[in-house]
């Protein structure tokens, strides 16, 4: 009987279950970025953001942007010129022709403010082209600087839309008697208040707006004043007063600024966000709740409208991407975080950056104390040892700590798991990848590599009639024809830059090159040979009394000791730069093996790491944002050209400042016509510069030149580092003997007990 | 009684277990640490480390060149602290500013008193121009074997103001009478400090022996600061040793050092200990 009754009950229970994932409890929360690296990569950044309804428009410094709630990726609406907020035209610009250089949005209507024609309009789009309708005058000459003809607009602090009227406030130092203004949007009326310092603003309840209040006249006082902290104030512009809430604010964090602000009237909820966090101050406002975190990391730029509403969600906006997160602690529950240790370069200040924008569900925090590189080894080591580094990945020089010792005593986190990472560095040169490999197992991968040869100018050397050096002997055989021949005469040229310590810079060179040699090439190092001996003898007996102890900075060195081989930069290859220099790997003498040291900045993961999949995400995020110039050095069989992606571009760009500079050329009376025909003449140069250097990124020659550096390079780590570093240690041997304290026989006998006792600890 | 005993061992408890926890478990786990591998796993490899330590010749220069710098500095305060100590007990009221004098170096830190014996010590100093005065040749002090003579000497300069004040509180238990006896004897003060100062503050002088010998073998940071982690093998000690295979993360090597030291200066003191008359009790 009571079967029979529940029958229908259990069926009903079973049906419920089977529809359960056909309707989800919660839409998911909104997560990811709308722009990836993109605008890092092409230089735009972020200027101002609007939402009209469920539509985000995004102003970036090259275009229009939108992006619906459903959106992946922001989709590029209307091109735009980079706006301008001065008097200045570039060459062939319409002065009339409007530009919205800041948008916002009334809530209804996308609005854009051309500055420079102090003019509101709204602003449509038609086909890829903006329309600008409505004009409305607007008195903007508190936020102009200078006079009619020569202007700067000052960029407000916030621009934000309540009831009809937009509020703007002229960013100052407690300087300034009246910062904030509105103005009207239907009749463009301007009005003034007296509060001062709000930092940001929303609109809040009847009429009234919220703010953060601050005086950044007293930004480094903020954290350590009470009476100095930033202050939530609601401000009424009916009576012009402003209250304070007596909220418990954030910290803003290093800037000391804090960015754009929202309010939810329906949840009662007020939403702020510093660099790396989103809170949410709710009721009282008393206890804000970290509700989410974002990956700026020190490439923060604050955006006009920067914080914006999306359905279940928020949109938050630095000068290079556009964040979604949730409203609630989901922001953090779903975010993985990674503790990172840098003592030592990611090479490119945009590659953490652009690793977080890949990895959207991974939070990178900089571990409380780790004072930067202020982290000692012997505090790593501390740390290591007692298991309390609280660290999931390290950046690190090579030299910084022995990672022989780290890999050996399982420390690091075997990398070979990931096929990405496997690729990448089977593809690496293998007296590269030797320093961080044990067989089969991957330790590292190198954030960056510094190349430093030697380097000499083939042209000059030439003129003067001197051969090129082919190893250390030999440079000094040059170094004693020059001495003998054209040195004292030459007012052109130099041999080192500082002809007047010519003696001890060879003998810096000779010490340099002799321990890069020994230890680049699997030698053991030691410095009683007769040909260090000899090497360093033959250096002694140089005559260099006479030699010019002036100007030697005006004169063109023939030898370059130690120069920066930067294989990303176009500047180095043109007229004077790397191309008229040739690299050199000396060895000691002809027929030896020779070798120069790479400074290599490698990425580790700690094998205690709680977070280990993510942080092998980390590596091979790296790894995919690499600068393919920097990969394809390291690759000995990338040795392709590789193009230049933005070359078109930039040569239409080029190509039509020269066409509108030669129709006004053209149409210039005498007196502008010599100085536009001037700007024309330049114009037309750099295009012919640009066409011939930048379209490649690398040239197939160029990449050979330095796959030749890489290939008898070697990264010099653990017991080779402590040898190499003993050499200059504190006590500076080197230096005693090139200043004459001791004599070559004591410098020699000291080095190579300090040597022989490293080898002897160490066995 | 047993009531008695009770609260008493609630006086001891904070005590013993700050013992407990600061000294006993620490000391423990070093010696578990030094049979361990030293990678993260800590595998046991019970006395391998010993064995390696003992063989390297790093650590068996370290260890000599600390017995040896020990064996020429702890003498000398020893010997120079006690006649120091009895000249200022002959001073009476007077010995309160040259004890406080001697004091001095002792309050300074290390890296500035090194920088006066640099100075001191340079090719070009004080010394070598005295030295130069009485006709022998200019010493490479700092950069030579010869290191270690402004070492010890530092060494003693800053210690010997602490020596010296332990010696003349033991000092003032000695009786007047003694050396007024003595006098009437006919005794010079070598005799009496030999037959009746010595005897009577043995107890005291071992204390102090102890203490100069076991600083002497740490005497690390006036040779760190002038030759660095690698000096010349004359004045590389134990404990560049230690601080070297530290920083190469090799913790098992540090802690076997450490205890293989502790064992050798505990034996040594344990022979001296059992000598009779070092024991106050046996007087």
């Amino acid at each position: 009987m009571t079967t029979r009754r529940n029958l229908p009950r259990l069926l009903a229970l079973l049906a419920a279950c089977c529809l359960l994932p056909a309707f989800p409890m919660k839409a998911q929360a909104p997560r990811g970025n709308l722009f990836g690296s993109r605008l890092l990569d092409r230089g735009e950044t972020i200027h101002a953001m609007a939402a009209v309804g469920e539509t985000l428009y995004i102003r970036t410094s090259f275009g229009l942007y939108s992006a619906e709630a459903g959106d992946e990726s922001a989709i590029l609406r209307v091109p735009l010129e980079e706006p301008r907020y001065d008097s200045y035209l570039r060459p062939g610009e319409d002065p009339d022709q409007p530009q919205a250089a800041l948008i916002f949005a009334d809530g209804e209507r996308l609005l854009g403010l051309d500055v420079r024609q102090q003019t509101l309009y709204t602003l449509g789009i038609l086909g890829q082209e903006l329309v600008y309708t409505a004009p409305l005058k607007l008195d903007l000459s508190d936020f102009l600087q200078g006079d009619a003809r020569q202007f700067s607009f000052q960029l407000p602090s916030f621009l934000t839309v309540m009831d009809g009227h937009m509020y703007m406030r002229l960013p100052h130092f407690g300087e300034k008697q009246q910062d904030l203004f509105s103005f009207n949007l239907q009749t463009g009326e301007k009005k003034a208040y007296s509060p001062l310092n709000f930092q940001a603003m929303a609109p809040y309840r009847d009429g009234s707006l919220i703010a953060i209040q601050a005086n950044l006249a007293d930004a480094y006082q903020m954290d350590s004043t009470p009476g100095r902290r930033p202050r939530l104030v609601v401000f009424t512009p009916g009576s012009d007063s402003a209250e304070s809430l007596e909220a418990s604010l954030p910290f803003p964090g290093p800037r000391q600024q804090y960015s754009d602000i929202y309010y939810d009237t329906a949840e009662d909820s007020l939403y702020l966000f510093t660099d790396t966090d989103i809170h949410r101050l709710t009721g009282n406002m008393q206890s804000p709740r970290l509700i989410g975190y974002l990956p700026a990391l020190g490439h923060p730029s604050r955006v006009l409208g920067g914080l914006q509403p999306l359905p279940g969600g928020l949109a938050l906006a630095f000068s290079n991407n556009v964040y979604r997160r949730p409203r609630d602690e989901a922001g953090v529950r779903d975010a993985t975080p990674l503790a990172i240790f840098q003592a030592g370069s990611l090479g490119d200040p945009s590659m953490l950056p652009r690793i977080m924008m890949a990895l959207d569900d991974v939070t990178l925090r900089m571990p409380e104390g780790l004072g930067g590189a202020a982290y000692t080894r012997q505090q790593l080591a501390e740390a290591l040892i007692t298991g309390s580094l609280p660290v999931d990945i390290l950046v690190m020089g090579s030299s910084f700590f022995d990672l022989d010792k780290l890999m050996d005593k399982g420390y690091l986190l075997d990398l070979s798991g990931s096929e990405i990472i496997r690729q990448h560095v089977g593809e690496m040169a293998p007296n590269l990848r030797a320093a961080f490999t044990r067989e089969e197992h991957i330790y590292a991968v190198p954030a960056s590599l510094g190349l430093m040869p030697m380097a000499v100018h083939p042209a000059a050397l030439e003129a003067l009639g001197l051969p090129v050096p082919t190893s250390i002997t030999s440079l000094i055989d040059l170094a004693e024809q020059w001495l003998k021949g054209p040195a004292r005469q030459q007012t052109e040229y130099s041999f080192l830059a500082h002809e007047d310590r010519l003696k001890t810079g060879l003998q810096a060179l000779v010490m340099t090159s002799y321990v890069d040699n020994m230890l680049g090439t699997g030698q053991a190092l030691t410095f009683d040979t007769p040909l260090f001996r000899g090497l360093m003898a033959r250096l002694e007996g140089l005559d260099t009394k006479g030699l010019d102890s002036g100007e030697s900075w005006e004169k063109l060195p023939l030898i370059e000791p130690a120069v920066q081989a930067e294989p990303r930069f176009p500047t180095a290859r043109g007229p004077g730069g790397d191309k008229d220099l040739r690299y050199l790997v000396l060895p000691m003498a002809e027929g030896q093996p020779a070798a120069i040291q790479a400074n290599a900045s490698l990425v580790v993961v700690m094998a205690a790491s709680q977070h280990k999949e993510a942080a092998l995400r980390f590596v091979e995020a790296l790894i995919q944002a690499q600068h393919p110039v920097d990969q394809a050095v390291c690759k000995p069989e990338a040795t392709a050209s590789i193009d230049n992606p933005d070359y078109e571009a930039g040569r239409k760009r080029l190509e039509l400042a020269v066409d509108q500079l030669t129709a006004q050329v053209q149409q210039a009376e005498a007196v502008d016509k010599t100085r536009l025909q001037s700007r024309l003449d330049r114009a037309t140069k750099e295009l012919a510069d640009y066409e011939a250097t930048a379209r490649y990124l690398i040239t197939a020659e160029e990449l050979a030149v330095f796959h030749q550096l890489v290939a008898r390079s070697y990264i010099r780590t653990g017991l080779q580092d402590t040898l190499a570093q003993a050499v200059w240690d504190q006590q500076d041997l080197p230096s005693q003997y090139m200043e004459g304290a001791i004599s070559l026989d004591q410098m020699i006998a000291q080095l190579d007990d300090k040597l022989r006792l490293i080898l002897m600890e160490n066995k | 009684m047993f009531t008695k005993k009770k609260s008493l061992w609630l006086f001891f408890l904070p005590g013993l277990a700050g013992l407990l926890l600061f000294h006993l478990v620490p000391f423990l786990g070093g010696i578990y640490f030094s049979m361990t591998d030293g990678t993260i796993h800590n595998n046991l490899v019970w006395f391998d480390n010993y064995k390696r330590v003992f063989a390297n010749s790093a650590f068996q220069t370290g260890l000599r060149n600390s017995l040896e710098l020990s064996l020429l500095s702890a003498p000398l305060i020893f010997v120079l602290s006690f006649i120091l100590a009895i000249l200022l007990k002959s001073l009476r009221e007077r010995s309160l500013p040259f004890r406080n004098i001697l004091l001095m170096p002792y309050l300074v830190p290390s890296s500035a008193l090194l920088i006066i014996w640099m100075v001191l010590f340079d090719y070009g100093g004080v010394v070598n121009r005295i030295v130069v005065l009485l006709g022998i040749e200019r010493v490479m002090w700092l950069e030579s074997g010869m290191l270690r003579v402004p070492i010890v000497l530092l060494y003693v300069w800053k210690n010997i103001g602490f020596s010296v004040v332990i010696f003349s509180a033991a000092l003032q238990s000695v009786p007047d009478e003694y050396y007024e006896f003595a006098r009437l004897e006919g005794a010079g003060h070598t005799r009496q400090a030999i037959s009746i100062t010595l005897p009577l503050v043995l107890p005291t002088a071992f204390l102090v022996f102890v203490l100069a010998w076991v600083n002497a073998f740490k005497i690390f940071k006036e040779v760190y600061f002038i030759g660095g982690a690698y000096p010349r093998d004359e004045v590389y000690t134990l404990q560049h040793f230690m601080n070297n295979r530290f920083s190469k993360l090799e913790y098992q090597d540090v802690t076997t050092a450490a205890y293989s030291f502790a064992l050798i200066v505990l034996v040594f003191f344990a022979m001296l200990y059992m000598r009779k008359g070092v024991r106050g009790h046996d007087r």
